[in-house]
């Protein structure tokens, strides 16, 4: 987790996602990094992006996304080493593939042209570009080295994009059916290991030891994936995969797995659900995905939550006994009559105090 | 050790009365010859102040002056179980943090005791000097708490004027106005006796609301004396037999923009 300054200077707490990436592992410092604004491949509207820039790795490209507090907009803080960072929300950062950021820019089949060209004609912000690997671009373009190393000429290919998109839909895939097996394994474990107290979505991130060690405990236990289960993960991994394609590209690649919108209008199942939680959570494997926003909420809107919230406003004083005792408490202290109560309502305008008309003496005479 | 006997209970009981509208917290200021009570509503425009000597008492023993704090309201809820014709004690040793109260009833054949908790009230006493006031009107208790619950009806503020004439209340509000005027009554029986002392006429302005809860006191004695002087506060006297007072000291209403 660490901070960082947006460019209005409001600072904001971040979760990473991906650690080896922002921080240099050989000095244990962290990657400088910055926003930038990109258009969003689904919406095609701008937003901010985070970027690194490293001598030693290839810049990558951050989504943020904002997670709100679950209780409270207004006041709430992040305590960051010896800083108040006083911003409700907290941002996770997630790693994304830069080539889905190009996709807005190209839609059907154009003439052979140097790449320098290319990005000119369809304006792309040259940071944006700062972040591409051009080994990269081979999987959107044609590439024609014809005239020699001097002048490589690029062609957007239709083709060449879809099929990256199903290699990414593969792994996407991939790694949901892994999840998912996982998860029945670890269920199979915890039944026959009683007593666990360990979500079964839990995961320490990045250590691949206990993920090893893990492996070995659930390897005996033998969990499949049947043809509905199956279904329900490649209906979801195309949902996530969508969320970063714009109107045209989504249409053309659900017509390639032969699929139509309904898919994406289609109510997660329960099943989906858990699995969105468990990669908000997650370092993710193929590095291109994040979760949808519109699934951030369903990890604070969890039944056990309601009581983890009453416990919180008890042990933070504004129980509902806790005032009252306040109350009592109060009212014990100060009896006044009903007398001493329409005494206070009396206008005193124009009534000087007591004490301009006598002094405080320690012993006074009294009259009489 | 302080210890003071009262045969006349009714007196204690009908001071704490008079007070507990006008005050929340107060100190009875207990000396080798007296007993005394002085404190100062919360908006400290008003302040009562009670004296008994000690020769009012059957028995009053102080061997080194005292203050016992206690709350009014508190008090009064005790003194509730003290009959009229009840014999009352007060008792507390020199470091207490109660008050014992022992009612007695005229027979002895009931005794019962009550512990009120003391606290700590930090207030200076106000030295009031003795004053000679241009007026001095002498009144029945009776007739001052009639007139100001009469004027109450009509407004909020009241008017008193002594002149040659007499001394009227006045009260002007939304529903109309209204006078009271009262004249000098030289009636055979001291009571009722209405004697105007006057150097020089005074009016002064004040909340009746405050004059309603100095009337509590009406019970305490026949009369009342009331003496003002200009600008300064209004001393309304209920004196207690012939051995103590309850007075009630009022800042008058001064309107710069009226």
């Amino acid at each position: 987790m660490s901070s960082k300054d947006s460019q209005e200077g409001k600072p904001f707490v971040a979760m990473v996602d991906c650690r080896p990436r922002t921080e240099d592992n050989a000095a244990r410092s962290i990657v400088p990094s910055s926003l930038l604004d990109i258009k969003d491949p689904c919406t095609g509207e701008k937003r901010q992006y985070l970027t690194t820039k490293s001598k030693k790795r290839k810049p990558s490209v951050f989504e943020i996304q904002s997670l709100p507090h679950p209780r409270s907009d207004d006041y709430s803080a992040f305590f960051v080493q010896s800083r108040v960072i006083s911003n409700p929300h907290m941002h996770m950062v997630t790693p994304v593939d830069p080539l889905y950021l190009l996709l807005p820019y190209f839609t059907s089949q154009e003439k052979w042209q140097p790449f320098d060209q290319l990005i000119q004609s369809k304006q792309i912000p040259s940071e944006q570009l700062d972040c591409l690997d051009m080994k990269q671009l081979k999987h959107l373009f044609e590439v024609n080295d014809a005239y020699g190393d001097d002048l490589i000429l690029y062609r957007f290919s239709k083709e060449k994009t879809l099929t990256w998109l199903q290699k990414k839909l593969n792994k996407v895939q991939e790694f949901l059916k892994a999840q998912f097996l996982l998860k029945q394994q670890r269920k199979a474990v915890d039944e026959r290991n009683t007593g666990g107290a360990f979500n079964s979505t839990f995961n320490l991130g990045g250590s691949d030891d206990i993920a090893q060690e893990e492996k070995k405990e659930c390897d005996d236990v033998q969990c499949k994936i049947d043809k509905d289960d199956e279904r329900q993960i490649k209906y979801f991994a195309v949902q996530i995969l969508c969320e970063y394609l714009g109107n045209f590209w989504r249409k053309e690649f659900l017509k390639a797995q032969a699929m139509d919108d309904s898919i994406l209008g289609l109510k997660k199942s329960t099943k989906a659900k858990s699995e969105t939680q468990s990669k908000e959570v997650k370092p993710e494997v193929t590095s291109t995905l994040s979760t949808s926003s519109s699934s951030d909420n369903q990890l604070f809107s969890n039944p056990g939550m309601s009581e983890a919230d009453k416990l919180m406003h008890y042990t933070m004083g504004s129980g509902e006994s806790n005032t009252e005792e306040q109350k009592t408490k109060k009212r014990k202290e100060a009896p006044k009559s009903a007398g001493l109560k329409s005494l206070s309502k009396v206008n005193t305008k124009g009534m000087k105090s007591m004490t301009s008309f006598f002094s405080t003496k320690p012993k006074a005479k009294k009259a009489k | 050790m302080f210890e003071a006997r009262l045969t006349q209970g009714k007196i204690f009981k009908q001071l704490i009365e008079a007070l507990k509208d006008l005050v929340q917290d107060a100190n009875i200021d207990c000396s080798e010859d007296e007993l005394s009570i002085q404190a100062m509503d919360s908006s400290h425009v008003s302040l009562v102040q009670v004296n008994l000597q000690a020769g009012g008492f059957d028995h009053f023993r102080c061997d080194r002056t005292i203050s016992l704090g206690f709350n009014s309201t508190n008090m009064s809820k005790i003194l509730k179980c003290a009959g009229n014709d009840d014999v009352i004690t007060l008792k507390a040793e020199d470091t207490a943090d109660a008050l014992t109260l022992m009612f007695e009833s005229p027979g002895q054949d009931r005794i019962a005791d009550f512990e009120l908790k003391l606290m700590d009230i930090d207030a200076e006493p106000l030295g009031i000097p003795d004053t000679e006031y241009q007026c001095t009107i002498r009144m029945p208790s009776g007739e001052f708490q009639r007139i100001i619950r009469d004027l109450q009806v009509l407004g909020d503020t009241c008017v008193i004027s002594c002149t040659k004439e007499g001394v009227r209340f006045s009260v002007s509000g939304d529903l109309g106005t209204g006078n009271v005027l009262l004249r000098n009554n030289a009636a055979e029986k001291e009571e009722d006796q209405v004697i105007i002392e006057m150097e020089e006429p005074v009016e002064l302005t004040f909340a009746l609301r405050y004059l309603n809860f100095f009337t509590k006191a009406t019970s305490l004695g026949g009369s009342v004396i009331l003496s003002m002087s200009p600008e300064v506060p209004v001393v309304v006297e209920y004196p207690i037999e012939e051995f103590g007072h309850i007075k009630y000291y009022l800042a008058p209403k001064i309107d710069d923009d009226a």
